[in-house]
């Protein structure tokens, strides 16, 4: 399994504590994606970012719904390579 | 890389929507070359930061106010656009240097430009470098931009007179500022967002202005080119430090 999450160098220089929002996911549970999709959006410090799937896979678990936050080092959700 | 900034910059007498048009049809396409818009608002209109939901009663009531509301690609905040506001976007093409490794460092280049701009129009403005601390309360006011200051906004005398947020996305990124010419009526947008109008005060308190702070008048095409010249500083500077 590979986890859907913030990119690691979007959390650099930002404040400890501070937790983006998932604004909207893209894909469901099931849904096949490729390599590079946007499958969520999320803001972080009055930033929007795109969440891309690292690989071709199969969505296997939404963590975070829409407008939940998300703490720095936690997953998305989770894809299911292949 | 120098050659390319100025080629599609622009000032806009218009209106917030038409900017959010510009704005989704410029981020629809891979960017291809920096581009600076400043926008001269000539009409009210409440823009929500994209994370924030057009509720049905919030558009029944702007409705009746009879002011638009749309949302932005970028993050942040709700503010009310108008006459008495300017607006910028700058456009990246993905990779360019003016985007810093982290978040923080896209928005101090653009922060300082801005507050820089401010002061030689007899602002006195800086960009702050850290967040304003939370002050008890504040969490009630988190729905509008101008209620805080996070890094790198501009400040002025002890209040915020401009607001930023950005948007990264696969096609390149957006940087976005409001910035305060003249005191907003803040009535006007609690009203629409449904917020009690107490909020309106804590915002005049928590706000600055150019005419407030007795700035010079300004012309808006002083900000395309503060921000170019920064733009190309940015630059110069990458060079250097690649040399």
């Amino acid at each position: 399994m590979i986890q859907l999450a913030v990119p690691e160098q979007a959390w650099q220089d930002v404040e400890p504590g501070t937790e983006a929002l998932v604004d909207q996911w893209l894909v469901r549970e099931g849904d096949r994606v490729l390599a590079g999709q946007v499958v969520a959006k999320v803001v972080l410090v009055k930033t929007t970012l795109e969440i891309a799937a690292p690989v071709d896979g199969v969505v296997e678990r939404i963590f975070v719904p829409a407008e939940q936050t998300v703490a720095h080092g936690k997953p998305l959700g989770l894809l299911r390579e292949g | 890389m120098t050659a390319a900034i100025g080629a599609q910059d622009l000032l806009r007498r218009a209106s917030a929507g038409d900017q959010m048009d510009w704005i989704a049809a410029a981020l629809a396409q891979p960017i291809g070359a920096p581009a600076i818009s400043v926008w001269a608002y000539t009409a009210p209109a409440v823009v929500l930061g994209r994370s924030q939901r057009l509720t049905p009663e919030i558009a029944q009531r702007a409705a009746t106010a009879g002011v638009p509301v749309r949302s932005s690609p970028a993050g942040g905040s709700a503010v009310l656009a108008g006459p008495w506001m300017l607006g910028a976007a700058v456009l990246l093409p993905p990779g360019h240097p003016s985007i810093g490794p982290s978040i923080p460092q896209s928005f101090r280049w653009f922060g300082v430009a801005h507050a820089a701009w401010l002061r030689r129009h007899g602002v006195d403005a800086m960009a702050s470098p850290a967040p304003a601390p939370a002050q008890p309360g504040d969490e009630e006011l988190d729905w509008a931009c101008f209620a805080s200051v996070s890094r790198w906004e501009v400040v002025a005398g002890s209040g915020k007179i401009v607001g930023l947020a950005q948007a990264r996305r696969r096609n390149g990124v957006l940087l976005m500022s409001a910035v305060l010419l003249q005191p907003p009526p803040w009535a006007l947008l609690c009203n629409v967002m449904n917020k009690p109008l107490s909020h309106a005060a804590v915002l005049a308190c928590k706000t600055s202005s150019c005419a407030r702070m007795r700035g010079q008048a300004i012309d808006p095409a002083t900000l395309v080119q503060a921000l170019r010249k920064a733009l190309g500083e940015q630059l110069v500077t990458q060079e250097l430090r690649a040399a």
